[in-house]
């Protein structure tokens, strides 16, 4: 045989050989690359476990009933500070809701990123599918429902910068919103002139309070009273709607029982001229409110066109996030919601007044005849004039146990949510949280929220060149090693 | 393997005892230094949302690409270029004990480097003594995080090296074979990802997320330990100086 051929026989057979190593390792690499996407881990080493999840959340992610698609809309590359520390914490946070939702049996929670501007073919796709065209927002999507989580939901700001994040919080409320079962259901009493959740009016209208609530899955329906014996039993919440005209003492009844009986929710919206028929009602939760107009005085409550600025609030949840950031509500005529002096002794009751005038505010009470209007201290009452008041009850168990029971808010005007007014200062904000407490939405959640850190040294300008200096020692003790080492490499 | 801890102590030894090996040294924590001044005079002047460590850690690809290349491009080339290979080849040593040993001494040294600049934020505490200030300098979970992640990443970067230096008996060639493997290897998905192909490829996407080493580091210097990076490090190290050790064979 020649030895040539063997030669190269062998040498083809030995250079096969390598190669087919070569494909099985890289084989096996992939193979425990693939492996290790699938089966991981994480562990915060942060102090305080900044990116890690609650226990609130983590619970809700491993038992996840769909699969949650979040799509996010902020782009990485913006030129603005708050964007961009929006994106990062969004990124972060959603990558650990990712990561958790792993653990799901069949069900998990993807995220996709989309710059709107540069990706403009998913962009058309995301505005047919999901209504979703701008930028800055962060949906969740289930096969069942959508919601859209805006940035002033993620970040909380003082002085016109951020100062926490909130977004495990929102983030948690729209993954709820978009699986749980049920969606909540508000009722709009109708039949007495209420304010129309059909109507695009800017007075009398609420479409746009309206589309938030939708847009947030709850569930809207008209409750005429005239045709039901009682509220609905899906009833999470009954909104009267600044009636023009009077309940019947049988539908003042009904709610009377379903605040009392059943626990039940209800907000109330009167302005001045207008006898609601709810006297009874008020009286029983220890409010009452008089049919006088709220005047104003402070140049600093008032807007130039002469409308109100409320600008003080109790330490509420409902309240809390306008007074941090002084955003103030902004209402046409009002009257006084102030806690009833015959009201009976009840210690399960509780009377929170949430928002009024200014000390220098008055409550007049000849407003409809007079022409010109001044103080009368016998006959009108003194500011700052409660324009808002909420009435909780707690119901006792046989155990002894204070339960969460029924409960009123009763604002004074009802302008407040009017389509003209419900999205200036901080009406809409107001507004979403009664609604949002009311219906136990955010209560549920005790997620606080992230401080966003700020950092800066004081430094100065000595301490600056000390370091600096003081940062050569570590090179110059190694430069020294080397030329001793060269030295004596020498000799 | 048991003569790769002779191997091993030998190389360490070359290392410590070259002059070069120290101009590297001095010039990475020059670099470093310089990096770390600046971000001591930025936060000064302007306040941050980020720790200080995560930014530090952001730039550790500067050092990298050139110290990388530095410290491995002699490891095989040199040995081929003046025939102490095959001399060493006929040894009772074999090729993955000189892979390996080469390797081990330049990532042991490579980490040591790192290991100098945990001094910087000490140095700073002693000059300038302010509570918060050290407070964010050294913050835990970042801070070992971040070298954690060094030290990780560090393997395949060597090990790259390492191949390259396996490749060629140029020393320079052998260098620059190695920064550009480390550019596309460091900074190719972000690159990609910038020019939009990833979104033009939605099905690539997932496969270079898990690439990106931005996104590695990104985790780690805040405080976050994913075992994924571990595997890809480390079987990708595996690969490579297996390679290395076929490159070696069929050279020698």
């Amino acid at each position: 045989m020649n030895p040539l051929s063997d030669f190269k026989k062998a040498n083809f057979y030995h250079r096969l050989n390598r190669m087919v190593q070569i494909v099985l390792a890289l084989t096996l690499i992939l193979g425990i690359n693939y492996t290790a996407t699938r089966y991981y881990t994480r562990g915060d080493l942060s102090q305080d476990r900044t990116y890690s999840l609650s226990a609130e959340t983590l619970a809700y992610l491993r038992h996840l009933n769909d699969d949650v698609k979040v799509i996010v809309t902020i782009s990485g590359d913006s030129p603005r500070s708050e964007e961009q520390l929006l994106y990062r914490y969004t990124r972060d946070m959603l990558k650990e809701y990712h990561h958790n939702s792993r653990d799901n049996s069949g069900y998990h929670l993807t995220v996709e990123y989309v710059d709107i501007y540069q990706n403009l073919k998913r962009a058309e796709e995301l505005s047919r599918t999901y209504g979703l065209d701008q930028p800055n927002l962060v949906l969740f999507a289930s096969s069942k429902r959508q919601r859209i989580v805006t940035p002033s939901e993620i970040l909380e700001f003082e002085n016109r910068k951020p100062t926490a994040f909130r977004g495990e919080q929102a983030f948690t409320s729209a993954l709820l919103e978009v699986t749980t079962e049920s969606q909540p259901v508000i009722y709009f009493t109708v039949g007495h002139g209420e304010m129309r959740a059909d109507s695009v009016d800017p007075i009398r209208g609420l479409t746009e309070i309206v589309r938030e609530l939708q847009s947030r899955n709850i569930l809207l329906k008209k409750l005429d009273l005239m045709q039901w014996s009682a509220v609905p039993e899906d009833a999470d919440l009954v909104i009267v709607a600044d009636p023009q005209g009077s309940f019947s003492p049988e539908e003042q009844e009904i709610l009377r029982n379903y605040l009392s009986e059943k626990a039940g929710r209800l907000i109330l919206f009167t302005s001045p001229g207008r006898d609601p028929g709810l006297k009874d009602l008020l009286q029983d939760w220890g409010l009452r409110s008089d049919d006088f107009l709220v005047l104003e005085q402070d140049g600093h409550y008032q807007e130039n066109s002469g409308n109100f600025l409320i600008r003080q609030f109790a330490d509420h949840p409902i309240t809390e996030s306008l007074l941090r950031n002084q955003t103030p509500l902004i209402i046409g005529a009002c009257r006084p919601v102030m806690e009833s002096k015959t009201a009976i002794a009840d210690d399960r009751l509780a009377r929170t007044p949430l928002m009024a005038s200014s000390k220098i505010s008055w409550a007049e009470s000849t407003w409809q005849n007079a022409t010109e209007y001044s103080f009368d201290p016998q006959a009108d009452i003194v500011g700052p004039i409660t324009v808002g008041m909420l009435a909780e009850r707690s119901a006792a168990s046989q155990l002894g146990i204070n339960l969460p029971g029924g409960r009123l808010l009763v604002i004074g005007s009802g302008d407040l949510v009017a389509n003209r007014r419900v999205s200036s200062y901080g009406n809409y904000t107001f507004t979403l949280n009664a609604i949002n407490w009311m219906l136990n939405r955010n209560s549920l959640l005790a997620i606080p929220p992230r401080r966003i850190e700020r950092i800066q040294f004081s430094l100065s300008g000595n301490d600056i060149l000390h370091s600096g200096l003081g940062l050569l020692i570590v090179p110059a003790i190694l430069a020294m090693f080397g030329v001793i080492v060269h030295l004596i490499r020498r000799n | 393997m048991k003569h790769f801890v002779s191997l091993l102590l030998h190389e360490l030894r070359t290392l410590f005892i070259a002059p070069a090996t120290y101009t590297a040294a001095v010039l990475f924590l020059l670099l470093m230094g310089l990096i770390y001044h600046g971000l001591l005079r930025e936060y000064t002047l302007n306040e941050q949302e980020i720790a200080p460590v995560y930014l530090f850690f952001q730039l550790f690809w500067i050092p990298v690409l050139f110290m990388v290349p530095l410290l491995t491009m002699h490891s095989i080339a040199e040995e081929r270029r003046t025939g102490t290979l095959e001399t060493l080849m006929t040894t009772p040593v074999n090729a993955t004990e000189i892979v390996l040993s080469k390797f081990a001494a330049s990532w042991i040294f490579y980490c040591l480097l790192w290991l100098c600049t945990l001094s910087f934020p000490l140095i700073v505490h002693l000059c300038v003594g302010q509570a918060e200030v050290t407070h964010s300098l050294m913050e835990t979970g970042p801070l070992l995080g971040g070298y954690v992640f060094t030290f990780l990443s560090g393997t395949l970067f060597i090990a790259v090296g390492i191949f390259s230096s396996c490749l060629t008996r140029s020393q320079l060639v052998a260098g620059m074979l190695s920064f550009s493997i480390l550019f596309i290897l460091i900074l190719g998905p972000k690159l990609l990802q910038a020019q939009g192909i990833t979104t033009e490829l939605s099905w690539l996407q997932s496969s270079i997320d898990y690439l990106q080493i931005f996104t590695h580091l990104e985790d780690f210097s805040r405080g976050m330990i994913d075992t994924r990076p571990f595997f890809y490090y480390f079987s990708n190290a595996a690969l490579v100086l297996g390679v290395s050790i076929l490159v070696v064979e069929s050279k020698a």
